[in-house]
């Protein structure tokens, strides 16, 4: 089955940043001037040299999805970037490990429009359970991990995929502990390649949720990264990097832009190993109101822009 | 398989919101929460202190979930709270834990599902406070429509079920409550958030949508006309 990349050329590193409402790292609302993007996220990503961006959905309010609602603070954002190769959307509503039958039929109109209006390249999710009848999960459930799961799995991002004007990246889901449990006895790396092998979709690869995984089967040192070839490798379009911890020895994706050498030794060795790679998101970095990234931040990021650097050149 | 997942998520909903199917599953296991044989290997791999702990951050979330136009359930029903000696902060925990097992948070969606749209979390908070009689009624009822009506200001296309009795205006919405001290309007009109009590004329005016009785009494294209400019009665 031939695989639904994104049409681009070799982008290197990149950004994603999650664009919460009433947030310094996302949108901010003044009376009488609506939604706006923070002065910070401007002003960081003009300090950076990133070749790509993906923006996280993030619902503004309660309303029913109108892309006018959006159109204010997301053209606020488009007016202040800098200038990029390519533009993507992380979301957060597809549900794609959904247990519940969806209708997803005015979501995905939204996205459409949202993709369309700001020219984004595509779209990317975790591939697990958001929701449970309507109400949100604290952190994304693993999907079910049985055979009847698959199934399902594979049955709705099929579906979501064919709906979409843009491919769709089904990325590996978070097994981070703490508000996070796993259902079923398939290994998560082999569902994970037998999906994107059924569906012939595009994937993304996070090395916290990689590690995750690895961890809570009680892995360590060097075996965390193991079992890599399990994974649905040709399909990897991109990896994300985002800031873990490992807690009381739990280890918890925090999403706080402090890299963990662990993250930046599994990237080593899934570079050379995805052959379709070409896109590369240090996710979720924190930064102060001039823009500065937070100095605990700064080992790990000059790391990543080191093993991305060849890449980079490339493009 | 879609049985299975129907099943699976059946369970999933009453280990995640019920303390009892918890307890029970915890102490004996997929057999313990009458799951069928097919499940049982799926369900063992469940961590039950994982489990636990996403259940609490559940409950966790509602207290400092706040929404816009929406200042949390506790400061939206601090009176009804106050009243029943629940602000201490063990004891509203206490109460949301058994809000999120009870039968209105089982209707309550933050997001509509292929079923529809589903209640509001303040709606369903309510309905709770109701069965469970915590707190004065009168103040549980004042909360509740004031809680709706700031959420309905500020979205007048919500993603949750209004309530039937709610009357839709050209500008917004409106509902008058009889209460001890008279008729009580509560509005979302433009944007605005509207509460008053009501003369007897007034509530006349919006019970019968304005319409004019032929031997009206005195004053009631007045009442009707400031009604409308407030856009509460269309014209």
């Amino acid at each position: 089955m031939n695989i639904r990349f994104p049409e681009t050329e070799e982008l290197g590193l990149g950004v994603g940043l999650d664009l919460r409402y009433g947030d310094p790292h996302g949108f901010e609302h003044s009376p009488g001037i609506g939604d706006r993007i923070s002065n910070r996220v401007p002003l960081f990503l003009r300090q950076q040299a990133f070749n790509y961006a993906f923006f996280s959905f993030q619902p503004r309010d309660r309303s029913v999805l109108k892309l006018e609602d959006y159109v204010p603070a997301w053209d606020s954002l488009f007016e202040q970037l800098p200038p990029l190769q390519r533009c993507a959307l992380h979301h957060t509503l597809l549900n794609l490990g959904s247990l519940d039958e969806e209708d997803r039929g005015p979501l995905l109109e939204f996205t459409n429009q949202l993709l369309e209006r700001y020219n984004l390249a595509w779209v990317n999710e975790d591939l697990g359970i958001w929701s449970l009848g309507g109400r949100l999960m604290p952190y994304p459930l693993p999907p079910l991990l049985t055979e009847a799961g698959l199934e399902r799995a594979i049955r709705e991002v099929t579906s979501v995929q064919s709906a979409l004007c843009r491919p769709l990246l089904v990325e590996f889901p978070g097994f981070s502990e703490g508000t996070n449990f796993v259902v079923g006895t398939m290994n998560a790396y082999d569902y994970f390649r037998i999906l994107a092998e059924e569906t012939g979709v595009a994937v993304t690869l996070d090395t916290g949720h990689l590690l995750s995984y690895q961890w809570w089967l009680g892995r360590r040192g060097e075996d965390l990264y193991g079992d890599l070839d399990r994974l649905p490798l040709k399909h990897c379009f991109e990896i994300h990097l985002s800031g873990c911890e490992i807690l009381d020895d739990r280890f918890v994706d925090v999403h706080h832009g402090v890299l963990r050498p662990e993250q930046l030794i599994l990237l080593e060795r899934l570079l050379p190993r995805c052959p379709h790679l070409k896109a590369i998101a240090y996710e979720d970095p924190k930064f102060d109101e001039r823009g500065a990234l937070r100095s605990r931040a700064i080992p790990g990021f000059e790391r990543l822009q080191q093993l991305t650097a060849p890449v980079r050149m490339s493009a | 398989m879609n049985a299975e997942i129907s099943t699976a998520r059946e369970l999933l909903h009453r280990l995640l919101h019920s303390p009892e199917t918890r307890a029970a599953f915890v102490a004996t296991g997929p057999a313990g929460i009458d799951a069928p044989d097919s499940l049982h290997s799926a369900l063992e791999s469940i961590d039950h202190r994982q489990l636990t702990a996403t259940a609490d951050a559940i409950a966790s979330g509602l207290i400092h979930r706040k929404h816009r136009g929406s200042p949390g359930l506790a400061a939206s029903y601090s009176k009804s709270l106050e009243s029943a000696n629940l602000t201490a902060p063990d004891a509203f925990k206490e109460v949301v834990r058994r809000f999120v097992g009870s039968v209105p948070f089982a209707n309550y969606r933050e997001i509509p599902t292929a079923e529809g749209k589903g209640l509001c979390i303040e709606e369903a908070f309510f309905l709770f406070l109701e069965e469970a009689k915590l707190g004065d009624s009168e103040t549980r009822r004042n909360e509740f429509w004031t809680a709706l009506f700031r959420a309905l200001a500020l979205q007048p296309d919500p993603n949750f079920r209004i309530p039937l009795a709610v009357q839709r205006t050209w500008r917004g919405y409106r509902y008058v409550a009889a209460t001890a001290e008279g008729p009580r309007l509560y509005a979302a009109v433009d944007g605005r958030f509207l509460t008053g009590v009501l003369t007897p004329l007034l509530a006349n005016v919006l019970a019968t949508n304005g319409a004019r009785h032929p031997n009206g009494p005195q004053g009631w294209d007045e009442c009707a006309q400031r009604l409308q400019t407030m856009g509460v009665l269309d014209g």
